[in-house]
């Protein structure tokens, strides 16, 4: 049986305001939001204090002033309430995964009628009894609101429909299981999220509450009549509201799948605590991941302060695999530099660790421990989830990559690869380690010989019998050179104010522009061919220099830079 | 009788003739052979696991003996931390590549990545292929800052399936690099310092200039003194003697290694030539010119341990 929280805010958008006004405005004072509408101001939101006073949302502002003239007017903020009302249901996260903003608007009923203002949902099916039960849960979340400056109402119940009309209109706050029924039927109409055109309807045939409606709409016949006199949204809302209907809750935030969350009395604020707590909730996750045969690829820890205001979202912190994982100590290891990155302040209550990627599982059999080295041993024969990366084909190499990566950042542990090109700069490419490796390659290069040479950039290797650099700048600089024209080696180049005199030189090799890389959008910066030399200056220091473009008779002359150094 | 010096370990070698026994025949040649034995063994500790030979037979006579099991064969201990000085700011391409090829050669027999920390742009992954540590198993860690730099080499050093570390780091006291070694014993896998700055006093100190603009950082000589790395060595670049057969051609390099430091071995210097680099039919190092050595009792077996390519040649 679902058990929905629905969470009425009547007041939100000037308890909003109210909250950030210096100094504070009393309780008591009216208070209103204006908007314009239709070329003329209207009040678009009041307190509690000014609906005392008989103001009313749509009504004219001069006339609200009329009535009122202490009253405090703000400009109104559609999209700030509803960026708040989001970060709220984020802060509702903490009681159970599954929130979302309340979506109910029937036409012309808005924020103008009864009952208006923005409301939560929450699906707290199996969460309430982590706080104490419902009743607790319910105290809970109207106190902590209400030091935070809102005011909430919430009911429990069955359905939506059921929870969202006693949250507005009912005097009992949670409805047993089952008693949907009893609990709606001595309420007015308009807690069936009817709008006030079918609500006056209905009143003129003499029918006022829930209860007399459910009377008329049981009997199969004069249900029948019921749709077809009054549309198709009466029935439709007593059945949603009675459970015969059912009706889906989107969450804000699509829950994950493996998840566990640990709520906790006395505030956790030491490091040793909290890593008692996470390695707890990780352990949690992990049998959950046992149990569906898959591993995390990335997860989440969110950990909820004490003090944190109503509209402060989460501390979060996320980490990746870079295969499947399940082992819960190599999870910690992941999390476990990151965790100074944590504030607890005075401490967290409610922490929680969610999957967000989980893929299956294919990281072998776990094994007694044979050679110490790990949960698991041996890679997975054929590469597996590996796919063609070497580093990733060892459990233990592929955790010291994560854990390399999970400190560094992902984009700092990196595989150089070849690349088809014959421009320096780009015949390598830099994939990060954890990634999978798409590009054909045997499968396992790391056991094998040193490949053949290669005379081609086809099979993934780079030319054995182009001698390239071990150190290349990465930017080429530019030196000043005596050579003899048009393509002879340099004798002298004089690089960072010291001369080099060149004792020999081999080359050069020429280098044309790769037309089809860049494209129209990125033409290729050097439009020129290059001519690459070795030289080896009297002491056995080997450069690798170039120059750029060809001599032209009265064109300017080729520039010439330094590109590397060779080993 | 003469005086039989005392054991060092409590364990009594057991070729040490007994002093109770008067008139035993006293084998002194055993008798030293078993205490430098022992010596070995206290000043080296965790070298037993094995050794790397280099392949260049005058080189490796100055490298430390494997354990007891494999007497004979010298070479780079595995499991330890070893340290590749560039002499100066030019000479970082001589250095890397020298780094490079003993990192290969450490890693030759086992499986798993080459992990090479760095800081600076400028590694170039082709070069490196040249030299043996090709794109299948190299993995890159650029590191921000040098605190991430040595956290990574201790992680990785601990982890038993990584085929060799490499870490071009700065400045590192003894307490850092005492630990790093510690990690590599641990976790049983070579760890390489690779040290681009140039040191103070340095012969050729011109080679310092344009280091500044390079992004490397000048090493004391002090803070290169204190390390608890097994090896140490610097790495210049030399010039090529002109044999006159092939005047001008561009052969392989020439590099100036001295071994400055060595625990379980005797410093010395060559001058090293990469013979037909660049063509991957393996590696070839050979010992050139003027390094006068004294004579081997015992021959190292060149291929005991790992069978090496046949290309690798000992001369002088």
């Amino acid at each position: 049986m679902r058990r929905i929280l629905s969470l009425w805010l009547p007041t939100f958008a000037t308890d909003r305001v109210r909250r950030g006004l210096v100094p504070p405005l009393a309780a008591d004072t009216p208070l209103l939001t204006r908007m314009a509408d239709k070329g003329r101001l209207t009040v678009a939101a009041v307190n509690a204090a000014a609906r005392a006073k008989r103001l009313v949302p749509g009504m004219g502002l001069a006339d609200a002033r009329a009535l009122e003239p202490q009253v405090h007017v703000v400009d109104a903020d559609p999209d700030g309430d509803r960026a708040a009302l989001e970060r709220l249901a984020d802060w509702a996260r903490r009681y159970t995964p599954w929130t979302a903003v309340d979506p109910s608007d029937p036409p012309g009923f808005g924020p103008k009628g009864i009952g208006g203002g923005p409301g939560l949902l929450l699906d707290i099916t199996g969460c309430a009894h982590l706080q104490g039960g419902e009743h607790q849960l319910l105290l809970d979340l109207e106190g902590r609101l209400a030091k935070a400056g809102f005011e909430g109402r919430a009911a429990i119940a069955d359905t939506i429909g059921a929870a969202w009309a006693l949250a507005r209109f009912g005097a009992l706050l949670v409805a047993p299981p089952g008693g949907a029924v009893e609990a709606l039927a001595d309420l007015p109409l308009p807690a069936l999220r009817l709008g006030p055109d079918l609500v006056a309807s209905l009143r003129r045939v003499g029918l006022r509450r829930v209860g007399e409606l459910m009377r008329q709409g049981t009997g199969g016949k004069s249900r029948a009549a019921l749709a077809a006199r009054y549309g198709a949204q009466v029935s439709l809302r007593l059945d949603q509201a009675l459970g015969w209907v059912e009706e889906p809750l989107s969450p804000r935030r699509p829950p994950a799948r493996h998840t566990a969350r640990l709520t906790v009395v006395d505030p956790i604020s030491t490091p040793e605590g909290l890593a008692q707590a996470v390695r707890h909730l990780l352990g949690r996750v992990a049998a959950s991941l046992t149990a569906a045969g898959e591993g995390a690829r990335s997860l989440e820890l969110e950990a909820w302060r004490i003090d944190a205001g109503h509209d402060a979202p989460p501390q979060v912190l996320g980490v990746g695999a870079s295969r499947p994982n399940r082992d819960p100590a190599h999870l910690w290891r992941l999390l476990e530099p990151r965790m100074d990155k944590l504030e607890p302040g005075p401490g967290f209550e409610v922490m929680a660790v969610s999957v967000t990627h989980a893929a299956p599982f294919d990281g072998g059999q776990a094994v007694l421990a044979g050679d110490g080295l790990g949960e698991l041993a041996g890679p997975p024969l054929g590469g597996g989830l590996s796919g063609g990366n070497p580093v990733l084909a060892d459990p233990p190499v592929a955790e010291l990559v994560d854990r390399l990566g999970a400190r560094l950042g992902q984009g700092r542990v990196l595989r150089l690869l070849p690349r088809q090109s014959w421009i320096p700069e780009r015949a390598v490419r830099a994939v990060p380690a954890e990634a999978q490796d798409n590009a054909p390659q045997s499968t396992s290069p790391m056991a094998a010989p040193p490949a053949p040479a290669a005379p081609f950039l086809g099979n993934g290797a780079w030319p054995a019998d182009r001698p390239r650099p071990i150190r290349l700048l990465p930017r080429p600089e530019a030196v000043e050179v005596v050579a003899p024209i048009p393509d002879d080696p340099p004798l002298l180049f004089r690089w960072r104010d010291q001369t080099y005199r060149v004792g020999r030189a081999e080359g050069p090799e020429r280098l044309m522009p790769e037309w089809w890389e860049g494209g129209e959008r990125r033409p290729d910066p050097n439009p020129e061919p290059r001519d690459y030399y070795r030289v080896e200056d009297g002491e056995g220091r080997r450069f690798w220099l170039y120059r750029l473009g060809l001599y032209h008779a009265g064109g300017p002359p080729p520039r010439w830079f330094l590109h590397g150094f060779f080993g | 009788m003469p005086a039989i010096p005392p054991p060092i370990s409590e364990a009594r070698p057991t070729a040490c003739p007994e002093e109770g026994r008067p008139g035993a025949p006293l084998d002194r040649r055993h008798l030293l052979a078993v205490l430098r034995e022992q010596v070995r063994a206290v000043e080296a500790p965790g070298m037993g696991r094995g050794v790397v030979p280099l392949g260049v037979a005058a080189v490796d006579a100055h490298l430390p003996a494997a354990g007891p099991g494999e007497s004979g064969v010298r070479g780079l201990p595995r499991a330890a931390l070893h340290e590749v000085a560039a002499v100066g700011a030019l000479d970082a391409g001589a250095a890397t590549a020298f780094t490079a090829l003993l990192a290969a050669r450490l890693a030759e027999q086992v499986r798993g990545p080459i992990l090479w920390m760095t800081r600076a742009p400028d590694l170039y992954a082709p070069g490196l292929d040249a030299q043996g540590v090709g794109p299948g198993r190299l993995v890159v860690v650029h590191a921000a800052c040098e605190v991430d730099l040595l956290w990574a080499m201790e992680e990785a050093l601990r982890c038993a399936r990584v085929g060799a570390v490499v870490g071009e780091a700065g400045d590192l006291d003894l307490t850092a690099s005492r630990r790093l070694h510690l990690a590599a014993e641990a976790g049983g896998v070579p760890g390489l310092l690779l040290r681009l700055g140039a040191a103070k006093g340095a012969k050729r100190g011109v080679k310092n200039a344009g280091l500044k603009n390079m992004g490397l950082k000048s090493t004391d000589l002090k803070s290169t003194l204190a390390s608890a790395a097994v090896t140490r060595w610097q790495v210049s670049t030399a010039p090529i003697q002109d044999d006159g057969s092939a005047p001008s051609a561009f052969t392989g390099p020439a590099w100036r290694v001295e071994l400055l430091r060595c625990r379980g071995g005797r410093p010395g210097a060559w001058t090293l030539c990469e013979r037909g680099g660049y063509e991957r039919e393996g590696l070839r190092l050979e010992a050139a010119g003027d390094v006068a050595l004294p004579a081997l009792e015992t021959p190292p077996p060149t291929s005991a341990v790992l069978p090496f390519t046949p290309a690798l040649r000992v001369a002088g």
